[in-house]
């Protein structure tokens, strides 16, 4: 993880936002597409690959590896992935902490894992499966969650720790997903990142969330909140991450918040 | 017979029977679906119920969202209808694949085609459908692109779903028999 550039600022790039990002060139660095939109694709939607590269520096997230999936990775799978990743050849690209698909049932979300040896181990077998197959550098995410599965036997940021120590992977902190989780299961995230190993923080995701009675919700489709960017300001003073990206998902009209959010990202930096 | 938590999980999120009887009583729940592991059992009993329904829901909430954004006519013209629908047809079908939110709307559509009513009137009701149909074929083309296929509307959909999209004006147009030919990933109006 030490080779990997400084990028700076990104943005998903979702297709409804394609004019702001090119408007706004000089505040975007990098773009982070979803692999799951380019594989299996007419190769025109492949130049859109293309031509954001002439721009932009593109980082592949990959949503359907199932990386904690008990019985192990969908090789088929992972050799289109392989096959997109070599095609944008990037600095790194990501994964999730989750499982999508067990025993024949494809969930259609990023589901949690119970943090304890069990899916330590299965999920470490899988990332070397992964590593055997595709040869860039993976960070992996954690997701936001809300169940709470029994068994545990770390706590979340431990078992990133671990994680990343003996997969040799770097993180993806979602300052986002970590916030939500921390409100709707009641934990300090502040003493997650104090918990943290922050030397394997490559990149960050931030954008704003939704609340309903009792639960907070990753909508990715609000304005980034206060809350998001003082946990941002804490984790700055301790590290410096390659890249924030803002992971914007709905609400694509209100374009003058996604570009203000755009905005302080760059003052991170 | 169940052994690996995971798995039970993956109903549990899916399976509104299945969760319907975890919820309704635990013991009879392992009794019924032949769980026997003592380790599994005990899994089950710690497992917050109240959690699962929400990440059930919020399953759905996804799944319906990623299929109206499929489907932006169909949701324009019939409104909060959808989402009953939506609910009703989500219990029937659980997607997958690389492409499975193209692959659910494409389920949807055909669900409620096969529906005897889906607007209040027949008029809006026959518009409706010819939209549907449309966004079907954009789907599928989507997912395998025909070489050469043929479509016959009662509208002249190239000028009046892109008005639809951009001017949300849910008024039924003027019937105009319009051939549009689907060659690989184009769509070509013939007449």
């Amino acid at each position: 993880m030490k080779n990997i550039p400084h990028l700076g600022v990104g943005i998903g790039f979702r297709t409804e936002l394609k004019s702001l990002i090119f408007l706004n060139r000089d505040k975007i660095d990098f773009v982070e597409i979803i692999a799951d939109h380019y594989i299996d694709v007419p190769d025109e939607k492949l130049q859109e690959i293309t031509l954001l590269k002439q721009y932009f520096t593109v980082i592949p997230h990959a949503i359907n590896l199932s990386l904690g999936s008990v019985e192990g990775i969908d090789i088929e799978y992972l050799q289109k992935l392989k096959k997109l990743i070599e095609f944008i050849d990037p600095p790194y690209w990501s994964e999730h902490i989750s499982y999508t698909k067990a025993h024949g049932i494809d969930i259609g979300h990023l589901a949690p894992i119970a943090f304890n040896e069990k899916f330590l181990n299965i999920i470490i077998n899988n990332i070397t499966t992964v590593n055997e197959v595709i040869h860039y550098p993976l960070i992996l995410e954690n997701i936001t969650y809300h169940v709470d599965l029994p068994g545990r036997s770390y706590q979340d940021a431990s078992f990133l720790n671990i994680l990343c120590e003996r997969t040799g992977c770097g993180l993806l902190l979602d300052i986002t997903n970590l916030y939500i989780n921390s409100r709707n299961f009641n934990f300090n995230p502040l003493s997650f990142i104090d918990s943290l190993n922050l030397e394997n923080i490559v990149q960050l995701h931030f954008v704003g969330f939704e609340t309903t009675d009792d639960q907070i919700i990753d909508t990715h489709s609000a304005k980034t909140s206060p809350e998001i960017l003082e946990l941002m300001n804490y984790l700055f003073k301790k590290c410096k991450p390659k890249g924030i990206l803002l992971e914007r998902d709905g609400h694509f009209e209100k374009q003058e918040e996604i570009i203000d959010d755009l905005v302080i990202a760059n003052n991170f930096f | 017979m169940y052994t690996e938590p995971q798995e039970i999980l993956s109903r549990l999120y899916t399976d509104v029977a299945f969760r319907k009887d975890f919820i309704t009583d635990k013991k009879l729940f392992c009794k019924k679906y032949t769980i026997t592991s003592l380790e599994v059992i005990k899994f089950i009993e710690d497992i917050p119920v109240s959690q699962i329904v929400f990440f059930a829901q919020s399953l759905i909430t996804k799944r319906m969202h990623e299929v109206k954004n499929l489907l932006p006519g169909t949701s324009l013209l019939m409104g909060k209808m959808i989402n009953e629908f939506f609910v009703r047809y989500s219990e029937s079908y659980v997607p997958n694949g690389i492409h499975k939110h193209h692959d659910d709307a494409k389920h949807f559509v055909t669900y409620l085609l096969k529906q005897k009513k889906i607007s209040d009137q027949k008029e809006s009701d026959y518009y409706l459908r010819t939209i549907l149909s449309y966004e079907l074929q954009r789907i599928k083309n989507f997912i395998s692109p025909k070489r050469f296929l043929i479509s016959f509307y009662r509208h002249d959909l190239m000028r009046v779903y892109p008005l639809l999209l951009k001017t949300k004006n849910l008024n039924v147009p003027a019937k105009k028999k319009t051939i549009i030919l689907w060659k690989s990933s184009r769509i070509i109006k013939l007449l």
